[in-house]
């Protein structure tokens, strides 16, 4: 599902900025172990959501480690809604298909 | 072994980015990031019980294999370098700029010092040392280092060595000149200002007066002779100054071939 990734990140950093670490435990805590992936891969959307402005990173030091924390932009806020609203709109249209509302007259 | 040790455990990662034209800026930020997280992982794992050992296996293992990691990098698009997206349009156009930045800038650093002081028409025989050690050094090590820096290029993006040759080309027939001329004592009552003379051809043809001369003229007659033994020293005396870096580099993935890079299953 391509988006996919980048709606979950840009939602979870809609409340508070965050490392890549929690992201990754917020996303499998609200997902509860639903979606499983190398932990790993949450960085180059990270970095590409930053390249495109959505986001801004700043390196900080908490608790004696270094950290990257992430924050959304105006930018990332507006990618945010148009995300969401695709995602809306695709997953009413799946949920209509599997409820077979519609039968279509096959000659 | 600790969580705080494990960047080497990320060589083969490294390699397969850098291979797949991922800039270098951007595989050292994602590979330093997957080590923080890994140190994260570890420490988690530790305080779940086991040891440590076990920690740094289950730790790893919930980062991702190498594969995975590498693939996630290779499809966002916008991390690969110009030099490995284009390296046909690099390597052909950087050289000559390059030799051309690296002679103008020490020539316009000592024309703005001498117009800066006002030495434009009596320079001290510091700032005339000064100029003609700096321009006389540009002039002859802008090649080399041009070749060296386009070397280390290739060297750093895992690149062909190939795309070294239309660089030497460019290069090998090259001349460059960058000079100051001040004033003599005469030309100061006539108010002549100090002249800098910056300079970039090329020619097949070396006076055989300097550098090696081989004279091993083919053609008959002494005109041919003396063309050829121009040639020739002037070509060996610009492999001498350029080849080093890219024999080196040949050494140097000859002792470490660049081998596919196994993937962990």
């Amino acid at each position: 599902m391509s988006g996919v990734p980048e709606l979950m990140i840009l939602r979870l950093l809609q409340d508070r900025e965050m490392y890549g670490y929690e992201i990754v435990q917020a996303i499998q805590a609200q997902s509860r172990g639903a979606l499983s992936f190398g932990e790993g891969v949450v960085y180059p959307v990270l970095h590409a959501l930053e390249k495109n402005g959505a986001l801004k990173s700043q390196r900080r030091e908490t608790s004696g480690r270094s950290r990257v924390y992430y924050s959304l932009t105006s930018k990332g806020v507006r990618r945010l809604f148009d995300l969401t609203d695709n995602w809306t709109a695709t997953a009413a249209a799946i949920q209509a298909v599997l409820k077979g509302g519609l039968h279509v007259r096959t000659v | 072994m600790s969580g705080r040790s494990e960047p080497t455990s990320f060589g083969t990662l490294r390699e397969r980015l850098l291979r797949a034209g991922i800039a270098p800026r951007h595989v050292r930020r994602y590979l330093r990031e997957l080590t923080e997280h890994l140190a994260d992982l570890t420490a988690e794992q530790r305080a779940a019980g086991y040891d440590e050992e076990n920690a740094t296996i289950r730790a790893r293992a919930l980062l991702g294999d190498d594969a995975e990691l590498a693939a996630a990098m290779e499809e966002q698009p916008g991390f690969r370098s110009i030099a490995a997206r284009f390296p046909w349009l690099v390597f052909p156009l950087l050289p000559l700029p390059a030799v051309i930045i690296g002679l103008l800038l020490p020539t316009l650093l000592m024309m703005g010092l001498s117009k800066f002081y006002g030495f434009e028409f009596a320079a001290p025989d510091w700032y005339r040392l000064l100029a003609e050690s700096l321009l006389g050094t540009a002039r002859f090590v802008m090649m080399p280092l041009a070749m060296l820096l386009l070397t280390l290029l290739v060297w750093r993006q895992r690149l062909s060595i190939l795309w070294l040759l239309p660089c030497l080309l460019i290069l090998l027939p090259l001349i460059t000149d960058a000079q100051v001329d001040f004033p003599n004592a005469a030309e100061m009552l006539r108010h002549k200002k100090t002249d800098f003379h910056v300079g970039i051809g090329w020619s097949w043809v070396w006076s055989t007066g300097g550098g090696l001369d081989l004279r091993w003229g083919l053609l008959p007659g002494k005109l041919g002779k003396e063309l050829q033994a121009g040639i020739y020293s002037g070509l060996a005396r610009q492999l001498l100054i350029l080849l080093p870096p890219l024999v080196l580099l040949a050494l140097r993935r000859r002792q470490r071939p660049m081998a596919k890079v196994p993937i962990p299953s």
